[in-house]
């Protein structure tokens, strides 16, 4: 169990003014059997309306839009999380996590990927099985940032061999999915400084269990989650449209530290 | 005997009234838009109120049915659990949408226009062909044709006991007042290069609520309001929205989206406004799915399906695959992710290259396919150039759905040009009657 303080910023520049901005933000961590989330506190501008809801996976969402023209657009987030609480977030019943089994265009497994999946003998997404693939999938890439974007898919960076988060993410889904195993993407910080974070909750037993294929690790207290989905798609951190002839340039950045290790704060 | 002779006579008149109201049919050919006249024939299709009250039940029966289907799809997934319905036919099928888990709308109602296509056979026997669960267009064909028969011809209609179809507008109204969550109802449609804009037009026109655009709604906060020219912002309770799914929100759906607008799936899912059809409802009325209709009645119903499939098969099952493969030119093959008459084959027109390369299709993705016996259906008489002939004709009959399902006494009667020619959509082309419901 860790106390982790977290500051999330999000920065898009526009060469050129829009108007007409709407849009939909997914980086509101909430707190489950996990994480507990502590005094949060966020800001966004420029903005005219902003409402919260929640989409289909339960993960909170910030809608809102701005009208004038601008040419920057800023979201900052933090808070305190309380993290390892447990193992892993109860699952819904069977049925309704079925979903999380089926391959989405970005997780859907080509002849090599299958070929690779076959080659590791493995049923069922219980704790030693579900690590094997983690280890398989991190011993099968080599984390190149660069090589791959965000429409890469898992089959393509496999064939590469070479990714980041969300593409290890997405070849672990692959070949979990390929085997008929429910599993869904996770987007969220990490501790240390950097970028979003990706990895991949295995569902056993009525529990989803989070890996993090990039680091080969099972995530316990070092992760703080945002949101999850079928995949990276699902967990967008910024969706927005507006009107203008411009460019953008977004910038990501993620502090996230252990706070003083105060026995009273702990006790959370 | 009811006498036609002055509707017949009055044919070129109606057709030349549709034309100057507008009464066309977009079409796409090679990316370009042609708009088409819809042609009309005097010939009325005539059901007997005993007949009709027949479908009317199967119909009914059905329409609840899939809405059950619908809520269930997207919720408690109780018929997947018990292997009623394969999962697979469900995830991986195009009309199924993730974002659409867990709602449940206004009035739990799903499908509030229904458009289901029957055909009757030669046996005497209607068979479904299909289920349009999404955006079915053509009620307001037969609606504004009826006006002009009644005028050329008022006789007849003074003669012949005849079910006035006319309230189409009137029970489409009821259905967006039972489901508004406060506020106008407003007719969205996604502008004047959509095959079916004379009928948004119309049908806003007849119910007295804006025709918009998505210029004219934008989602503040947690609702949708339409500013109207006056510059007077309205809060808007239904949209009865004749756009589809994909593109109705940028922000959820198809990012490239420019007649959507933005958070209006937002404010539907917080249960603020009512949307019309439900978005989603694509897995209902997917040609995979049409096999477990019947099953699906049985299921949540408790009672045997009134009205009947055609007999469809489903590669997918060992057994269906080995009957398609042994029976494959007595058969019909449907791509289940085409719509309008697309991807329909029939096994015995093609080439013996073109089928060898079907059949390894269909064995590498059987999910992909359904097969269906052909119906020998009954031919109705159409007035040609050289007087009445045979064609070929269905009926899409609509169900309006709020506390209970109604059948709208009529529906659009539709025919291949073509004599050979068994597909009757409009959008290959053919063109449509009225259907006379009789009363007595």
């Amino acid at each position: 169990m860790k106390l982790l303080s977290f500051h999330y910023h999000l920065k898009i520049k526009m060469d050129a003014p829009v108007s007409g901005h709407h849009f939909t933000l997914r980086c509101i961590p909430v707190s489950d059997s996990m994480q507990r989330i502590l005094h949060l506190q966020y800001y966004v501008s420029p903005k005219d309306d902003l409402s919260s809801g929640r989409d289909q996976w339960g993960n909170a969402l910030l809608c809102g839009c701005c009208h004038g023209q601008h040419t920057a657009f800023e979201t900052d987030l933090c808070g305190e999380a309380v993290t390892g609480l447990s193992a892993g977030t109860p699952a819904l019943s069977f049925e309704k996590e079925r979903i999380f089994s089926f391959a989405t265009p970005l997780t859907g497994a080509d002849d090599a990927l299958k070929e690779f999946s076959a080659g590791l003998r493995i049923r069922t997404g219980a704790p030693e099985e579900a690590s094997a693939i983690m280890h398989a999938v991190h011993d099968a890439l080599t984390y190149e940032p660069g090589a791959t974007t965000v429409s890469t898919t898992a089959a393509e960076c496999f064939g590469m061999g070479r990714g980041v988060c969300q593409d290890y993410a997405h070849v672990m889904l692959a070949v979990l999915r390929d085997k008929g195993i429910p599993a869904r993407y996770v987007a969220g910080m990490l501790l240390g400084e950097g970028k979003s974070h990706a990895w991949v909750e295995v569902l056993h037993e009525g529990i989803w269990t989070p890996y993090d294929p990039t680091n080969c690790i099972v995530v316990s207290d070092q992760h703080i989650k945002l949101s999850h989905g079928r995949d990276a798609q699902d967990c967008t951190i910024n969706r927005g449209i507006f009107k203008g002839n411009a460019s953008q340039n977004t910038d990501i950045s993620v502090i996230v530290t252990e706070s003083e290790k105060d026995g009273k704060r702990l006790l959370w | 005997m009811v006498n036609l002779d002055k509707l017949l006579a009055s044919t070129a008149d109606i057709n030349g009234l549709l034309a100057r109201y507008g009464v066309k049919f977009g079409i796409y050919k090679n990316g370009e838009f042609k708009e088409q006249l819809f042609p009309y024939d005097p010939i009325p299709r005539i059901i007997g109120k005993e007949e009709f009250a027949y479908l009317e039940r199967g119909l009914k029966q059905r329409v609840k049915a899939l809405n059950l289907f619908l809520k269930d799809i997207y919720n408690e997934k109780k018929i997947i659990a018990d292997g009623v319905v394969p999962a697979d036919f469900v995830y991986a099928a195009s009309g199924y949408l993730a974002p659409c888990e867990g709602i449940i709308p206004p009035k739990e109602v799903y499908s509030h226009v229904s458009g289901i296509d029957l055909v009757l056979g030669k046996d005497g026997v209607w068979y479904i062909l299909e289920d349009n669960l999404r955006v079915p267009s053509g009620a307001s064909y037969p609606t504004i044709v009826r006006g002009l028969e009644r005028l050329c011809s008022p006789r007849t209609f003074h003669e012949t006991p005849i079910e006035d179809n006319r309230n189409y507008p009137q029970l489409l109204n009821a259905v967006m007042d039972y489901v508004n969550t406060g506020g106008i109802n407003v007719v969205l449609t996604p502008g004047r290069y959509n095959a079916a804009y004379f009928e948004h037009s119309y049908l806003a026109e007849q119910m007295s609520v804006p025709l918009v655009t998505c210029n004219d709604l934008e989602v503040e906060g947690d609702y949708l309001y339409f500013t109207g020219y006056a510059g007077r912002k309205e809060r808007v309770g239904a949209v009865y929205r004749r756009i589809s799914d994909e593109y109705m929100d940028p922000l959820t759906f198809n990012p490239e989206s420019l007649i959507g607008i933005p958070h209006i799936f937002d404010v539907y899912r917080k249960g603020n406004v009512a949307l019309l059809n439900t978005p989603g409802n694509g897995i209902a009325d997917d040609k995979g799915i049409y096999y477990f209709v019947p099953k699906m009645i049985e299921y949540y119903l408790g009672e045997e399906a009134i009205l009947h499939n055609a007999p469809t098969y489903l590669p997918f099952y060992k057994e269906d695959r080995e009957y398609v493969l042994a029976n494959f030119d007595s058969l019909v093959i449907k791509d289940v992710a085409e719509a309008g008459g697309y991807g329909v084959v029939f096994g015995n027109k093609l080439t013996a290259e073109e089928k060898e390369r079907f059949i390894s299709m269909i064995v590498n993705e059987p999910r992909r396919f359904i097969a269906q016996e052909v119906i020998d259906f009954c031919d109705i008489p159409i007035l040609d150039k050289d007087g009445q002939v045979e064609r070929k004709a269905d009926l899409r009959a609509f169900v309006l759905s709020s506390e209970e399902p109604v059948v709208w006494k009529s529906g659009l009667t539709r025919f291949s040009r073509n004599p050979d020619s068994f597909i009757v959509n409009s959008s290959q082309g053919g063109g449509f009657k009225d259907t006379w419901v009789l009363s007595q």
